[in-house]
């Protein structure tokens, strides 16, 4: 498939993921609706921070510690969430996974387009739960000088990573579905406690704290907070090689689970069955 | 039908409605072990937290109790508020609606069959999170805090049987609506934080959300010490919410029953 083909194929999915995703309301309702959800999850973090703040006074630089690290951790949620429930209510609730499976397009592709859509459409409500969330802490986000381009790169990173992850947990859900919600949740749940999120990873008891060193959203997270506040980059090099390797690696890894999951289902003629409606 | 009759027959259908989702959830066991260790990794993850800013042990127990708390909500939004526009789409609400067998005895049974289950969960999440992070509680407070616990249950489904009357009229919307009032409620019920942070008009407009009373009310009892006299304002509170709630819960299901014969959205269209 020619570079023209897969571009118009992708605004194709971004439509259609629109379409399913906001036709019940009017845009800014629904820009209303994607925003509460991380909104709220963020200030039930920062929350956190003000309790222990009013007792031992305020730790500016943890409270942006949790306040980046909620606002991208989200951003993370959604991206995951896009592809698994995607693949979840085209299989299991529109029934329309074998349709899409026998058209011109790659099951992958398709995935991947539709995930595109998610994590972009989580770029918006971070962005208002991050300058609301700086606000409540009274951080001082003005005087940030953020290494946009930078910022941008590590953002597609995240989108590697992000769409890996979720191709891992499609694969699982080739197989069942019963226990799809729990493949998800688990993993996104591992991620906030593993991932560096709300507490740097060393306050994690051995051997714990092992599991961070491979998972990318540790050194994403860190990068992020280091290109937010405009930290120059030889002091993030490091962190920059790790999330570079480690997402290549998931996504190689991720991208052959599911293919050859997608042989067995095949030969095993699980495509079209649904179960759980 | 005499009205002790009447009584009879809304409980008998409340126990078998009661029933199904007793058994329907807890005859798997994966489930139910998932149940309790899925949400453990999120209130471990808080508690880390507050672990890593050195707070006071205090905030540990406040947020182990609102964490075990947590699952009630979303079985109040998704179980019991959702549970009748499911049961329209899959076509049960004809039957329940045809049978002998009264709506409010359905979702007597749902909300009674929901906390039993929930119960189990909750308390076993908080006993396994006291022992891993070795969070201390009052356990001479166990019998006030179980007070308001059931009290809380009692007006939290009640408010879920005033959702599932009313979200029957949202039709495909619900999910989005059961969206929308997920995090908000759990953020203003301070379920990983005390609300006396929240300044005293948004404390006083939040008393009326039964979880941040019933989670308030046992970390009083079982964490702050506090006594009963001391704490009896939130029992009368919940006492209050849960009547009105049940009864407002009777009257709209009875006046959306009728509307819905009257305008025939008790059924799909294509049915």
């Amino acid at each position: 498939m020619g570079l023209n083909k897969k571009i118009s194929l992708l605004k194709t999915l971004f439509w259609l993921s629109h379409q399913i995703e906001a036709n019940w309301t009017k845009f800014f309702i629904y820009l209303i609706y994607i925003t509460v959800r991380p909104t709220f999850t963020l200030l039930l973090m920062i929350f956190i921070y003000i309790a222990v703040s009013a007792v031992r006074g305020p730790d500016l630089e943890y409270g942006y510690f949790i306040l980046v690290g909620q606002a991208f951790y989200n951003l993370v949620g959604s991206g995951i969430i896009g592809i698994a429930y995607t693949f979840w209510d085209d299989k299991e609730h529109y029934k329309m996974l074998k349709y899409i499976y026998i058209s011109n397009i790659k099951l992958s592709y398709y995935l991947f387009g539709r995930a595109s859509y998610h994590f972009i459409e989580g770029i918006y409500p971070l962005i208002i739960a991050f300058i609301l969330g700086a606000y409540i802490i009274q951080y001082p986000i003005f005087e940030l000088k953020p290494n946009l381009p930078l910022l941008f790169i590590n953002i597609i990173l995240g989108f590697i990573w992000i769409t890996a992850f979720g191709f891992l947990v499609a694969s699982f859900l080739l197989f069942t579905t019963n226990y799809g919600w729990v493949v998800i949740d688990s993993i996104v749940a591992s991620l906030l406690l593993f991932g560096g999120v709300l507490y740097p990873t060393d306050i994690l008891p051995y051997p714990l704290n092992i599991v961070a060193y491979y998972l990318p959203i540790k050194y994403w997270l860190d990068i992020n907070r280091a290109v937010i506040k405009g930290i120059d980059t030889i002091y993030i090099f490091n962190d920059l090689i790790f999330i570079l390797t480690l997402s290549i690696i998931y996504l190689i890894i991720s991208l052959l689970i599911f293919k050859i999951s997608e042989n067995i289902a095949k030969k095993k003629g699980l495509l079209d069955i649904s179960v759980s409606f | 039908m005499s009205k002790l009759n009447e009584i009879v027959l809304v409980l008998r259908v409340a126990y078998a409605r009661a029933y199904v989702r007793i058994k329907g959830v807890n005859r798997d066991l994966t489930h139910c072990v998932i149940d309790v260790f899925l949400p453990l990794l999120g209130i471990s993850a808080i508690i880390l937290a507050y672990k890593s800013m050195g707070a006071p042990e205090n905030l540990l127990g406040f947020a182990a109790i609102g964490g075990a708390m947590i699952a009630f909500w979303y079985n109040v939004l998704w179980s019991m508020g959702s549970q009748l526009y499911w049961d329209k789409e899959q076509g049960n609400l004809q039957l329940y609606i045809i049978s002998p067998a009264p709506l409010i005895g359905i979702l007597l049974g749902m909300a009674i069959g929901g906390a039993f289950n929930m119960s189990l969960r909750a308390i076993t999440i908080l006993i396994v999170t006291s022992l891993i992070f070795n969070i201390k509680f009052n356990l001479n407070a166990i019998l006030p805090a179980f007070l308001i616990f059931i009290l809380t249950l009692f007006a939290l489904y009640s408010l879920g049987m005033m959702f599932a009357s009313s979200f029957l009229r949202f039709g495909r919307s619900v999910s989005k609506v059961n969206e929308l009032l997920g995090e908000p409620i759990l953020f203003f019920s301070g379920v990983y934080f005390p609300i006396k942070i929240f300044p005293v008009i948004v404390q006083l407009i939040i008393s009326i959300i039964p979880l941040a009373l019933g989670i308030e009310g046992m970390r009083e009892a079982l964490i702050l010490n506090k006594s009963l006299f001391e704490i009896l304002w939130i029992i009368v509170l919940l006492i209050i919410l849960g009547i009105v709630f049940f009864m407002l819960a009777i009257k709209m299901l009875a006046y959306l029953e009728k509307l819905g014969k009257t305008k025939g959205t008790l059924t799909l269209k294509w049915d």
